[in-house]
């Protein structure tokens, strides 16, 4: 009743209990238009945040919010519930990320030249001290897993056995790649 | 600079504040997942149940987690060397020339059985990590057997060593293997197939006015990639060039098949049939143009080849323009804006600072942007002069495409009121050139591909009449051929615009427009009676007694529209023997050259004929066909020849010639 009156308002539930997202991803499976409208209001604000944080600039992290929750509408009724929608979001956002930056350096071949450019033109004013902008930019060139690894533990703040989940391998292969990226980054900062 | 030892780097993570996202942003992505989710439902509603073939398969494989490099406790330097080590040895295993040729034999055939499968795997894989070492295996196989699974294979491999692996694997390959994971999309299409004049002898097209295939086949080839076989349409690689048919002379019968027929180069028994037709062309002061640029300003169009190139062109176009012409340019990124009201073209100056502010960023709203330039090219519309909206874009429709169905009918809704619609593509890597010929061939008009300068100002400056200014519309070619004279026969290209028998006097169904000055070439290959070069053998128990149409070969009639007028007229002449030429060198310059660009791209799409001739004939054929050559376009086509013999060597096997049937390689 409660998820009732959110996908009538369309607005964010100010309560993002589990139970309540857990209600909207079952109703939303079922085809009800208003409970995925609710619920992907709801998460856009962190899928945004994820894709930011992964490439590091605002106009390609909108662009790749928007492919995730097109994917979300698209697959959310074949989302089976055996891991946690969470998890799930994560990992279609992972993805499209990679796919993104794979379009991307083929589209560089053509205009490296220009793409550095607008890369420094679009540095992030609020990374403000040049140490934490060097870090970000270290990490966001780590290898795949390692950066996903790194990222998922530290800058999303979840256990390691949730980014296990995520990443799709053991617990101990997320420790591992963040031991190591430390050891990466050591010559790269 | 460095961090002390005995603090963690990575904490300093936690402290990275995110710019909040624009809000239109946002409104746009939910509208889009909302899109989106309608969608699927209405589709799985229609579905039947179960795992029905092209439907998602979304979810996440938690059966699989156990399978990745780590968890087996494989050393990871052997297997990282085993990812390169296997397929390179694959390949040199099964290319050289001592593989016994049964043996290479079973193993082509392999791949196709296992393919199919493995497709639904990539279809997961967009969501799930599949294991790396499985990923790397299939993408190999499908790199040989089917280039258009290796494709989206290779854009979605996973682990950072599989992506490594498939790098080196790609730079080592011969290059006759590489197939460019280009990240375009182009509509699927099945080859003409050979019909019998007894049973089938009525053949019904639309005209093709486009070139967009020929300039990203060149831009692909000029990089040292192999297109995919659906970006070759061999209509459009043909009429990309200028030919030099005798033109019509006035507005009313605004142009006049010219015929003829010659010995087939990559066969001696056959015979083509060539129909050519040129656009009248009409005064360039007496036309007046309502123009309005509808440009993509999207992130994704914020590279070198792209927005900036566009400027550019936009450029050349406007010194084209005159007093009588009104311009307008629309943008649609985050929200669709009006970047310049109606206005003169001889205002050059504040169009083009209008121009210079566009900025590309945010993502992309196609739909929005479409009814906002359709509005304006209303208000600013011209009667009797030409009235189109003029689509820029890298292919980025990832919002209102949605429902590609309902934009289709409202640019065909627009096309009734006298509003055209062309779409100018830009860059590589995004290019949804489905949609663009989609969205073109509703709206009345022609999709270009805008490889290079070059390229923008052949379309712009030198065929600018022809892009712009419409002469014929719909126009319909029915060819009948006589059973008693011909065997077989076949249409070169035009997959996508064939019609059905009763379309073509059917005034209602559209069909392809001719714009002024355009020439426009259909070759078909017929099989004389008699000839000894039949692929159907004669039934057993012989036919019903043919109708005997005389010494004609074949009827041609074409059916047109002129450009305000809803009743269509009707042109009709018959083929005779009397317009057949002895030997091709005889046939003209331009049959020559229109011969050896059909002959390159059936060699180029590994068509099921036609490959016989090897790349030297077609060059030959090429320079003997190569004439005045005013822009130079012929002698490039000649250079492109060298470059695909290079990319596709003559003795390279094609899966689909071992394969014995064309049809599973589509």
């Amino acid at each position: 009743m409660h998820a009732q009156m959110m996908g009538l308002t369309a607005a964010p539930p100010p309560d993002t209990s589990e139970a309540l997202i857990a209600a909207l991803v079952l109703r939303a499976r079922q085809g009800d238009g208003a409970a995925f409208g609710a619920l992907i209001a709801d998460q856009y604000e962190r899928i945004y945040r994820a894709a930011w944080r992964w490439c590091g600039n605002r106009d390609d992290a909108e662009d790749i919010a928007q492919e995730v929750c097109v994917k979300i509408g698209q697959g959310i009724s074949a989302f089976d519930g055996r891991s946690a929608f969470s998890s799930w979001v994560y990992r279609i956002t992972l993805n499209a990320v990679r796919d993104w930056q794979r379009a991307g350096a083929r589209r560089g071949r053509q205009a490296s030249a220009f793409a550095e450019v607008s890369h420094t033109e679009s540095a992030p004013e609020q990374e403000a001290s040049a140490t934490s902008r060097q870090l970000w930019d270290a990490v966001r060139q780590l290898p795949d897993k390692q950066r996903d690894a790194v990222l998922l533990v530290y800058a999303e703040e979840l256990s390691h056995a949730e980014a296990a989940t995520i990443m799709g391998i053991k617990e101990a292969t997320v420790s591992f790649h963040v031991y190591e990226a430390r050891k990466t980054l050591r010559g790269l900062l | 600079m460095s961090f002390p030892d005995d603090t963690d780097p990575f904490e300093n993570l936690k402290s990275g504040a995110v710019p909040p996202p624009r809000d239109a942003a946002r409104q746009q992505a939910l509208h889009a997942a909302r899109v989106a989710f309608e969608a699927e439902n209405k589709k799985a509603a229609e579905a039947t149940q179960g795992n029905a073939l092209g439907r998602r398969l979304i979810s996440i494989i938690t059966s699989l987690k156990g399978i990745s490099i780590m968890d087996m406790r494989l050393p990871v330097g052997t297997a990282a060397i085993a990812l390169l080590v296997l397929p390179l040895g694959w390949q040199l295993y099964s290319s050289t020339a001592l593989t016994p040729a049964d043996r290479a034999a079973t193993q082509l055939a392999q791949p196709l059985e296992q393919a199919p499968a493995d497709a639904d795997m990539t279809l997961a894989d967009a969501i799930a990590p599949a294991p790396e070492p499985m990923m790397l295996e299939e993408s190999e196989i499908g790199r040989v057997a089917m280039p258009s699974i290796a494709a989206p294979m290779a854009s979605k491999s996973t682990a950072p060593a599989g992506g490594m692996a498939l790098d080196s694997a790609a730079n080592f390959a011969p290059p006759s293997q590489v197939t460019q994971p280009s990240g375009d999309a182009f509509a699927s299409f099945a080859e003409q197939r050979l019909k019998l004049a007894a049973e089938e002898p009525v053949s019904t097209f639309s005209l093709d006015v486009d070139t967009a295939s020929y300039a990203y086949t060149r831009r692909m080839l000029e990089d040292g990639y192999l297109p995919e076989r659906d970006a070759v349409r061999i209509e459009e690689l043909i009429n990309y060039f200028p030919y030099d048919y005798p033109a019509a002379t006035s507005a009313e019968v605004p142009f006049q098949p010219t015929l003829s027929l010659y010995p087939t180069p990559w066969n001696a028994n056959t015979q083509i049939l060539q129909i050519g037709i040129k656009g009248f062309e009409p005064e360039a002061a007496a036309t007046k143009s309502n123009l309005v640029f509808l440009i993509d300003t999207s992130g994704s169009m914020d590279e070198a080849d792209k927005l900036p190139l566009l400027k550019r062109a936009f450029g050349l176009l406007l010194d084209q323009l005159s007093g009588d012409d009104t311009v307008s340019i629309v943008t649609y990124a985050g929200s669709a804006g009006v970047a310049l009201p109606p206005t003169s073209a001889d205002r050059k100056a504040s169009i083009m600072a209008a121009l210079d502010q566009l900025y590309a960023g945010g993502s992309t709203a196609g739909a929005e942007g479409i009814e906002l330039a359709y509005r304006l090219a209303g208000e600013a519309r011209i009667a009797g002069g030409t009235n189109r909206v003029i689509l820029a874009t890298d292919g980025d429709f990832n919002v209102g495409i949605n429902d590609p169905e309902a934009l289709k009918t409202l640019i065909a809704d627009k096309r009734q009121d006298g509003i055209s619609l062309s779409v100018l593509g830009f860059g590589r890597g995004n290019l949804d050139d489905a949609t663009m010929q989609a969205l073109a061939q509703n709206g009345n008009g022609n999709a270009s591909y805008i490889s290079n300068f070059a390229e923008a100002k052949k379309v712009l400056v030198e065929e600018i009449g022809g892009t712009l200014h419409t002469i014929a519309k719909d126009v319909k070619i029915q060819v009948e051929f006589n059973p008693a004279l011909v065997s077989e026969y076949r249409l070169i290209g035009y997959e996508t615009r064939a019609l059905n028998r009763e379309d073509f006097n059917n005034d209602a169904v559209d069909a392809g427009d001719v714009g002024a000055g355009t020439s426009v070439t259909a070759l078909y290959e017929i099989t004389p009676v008699g000839s000894g070069a039949e692929l159907v053998d004669p039934l057993r128990y012989g036919q019903a007694a043919t109708p005997t149409g005389g010494d004609e070969i074949a009827f041609l009639k074409m059916r047109y529209k002129l450009p305000d007028s809803d009743v269509s007229q009707l042109i009709e002449t018959p083929v005779t023997a009397d317009l057949a030429y002895g030997d091709i060198a005889d046939a003209g310059v331009d049959v020559q050259f229109a011969a050896a660009v059909a002959a390159f791209g059936q060699k180029l799409k590994g068509s099921a004929y036609g490959t016989a001739m090897d790349w030297d004939g077609v060059e030959a054929l090429a320079q003997a066909g190569r004439g005045v050559d005013e822009g130079g376009y012929r002698a490039e086509f000649i250079r492109l020849v060298d470059m695909a013999r290079l990319l596709k060597p003559d003795t390279h096997t094609d899966v689909c010639d071992a394969s014995a049937s064309g049809d599973e390689c589509e």
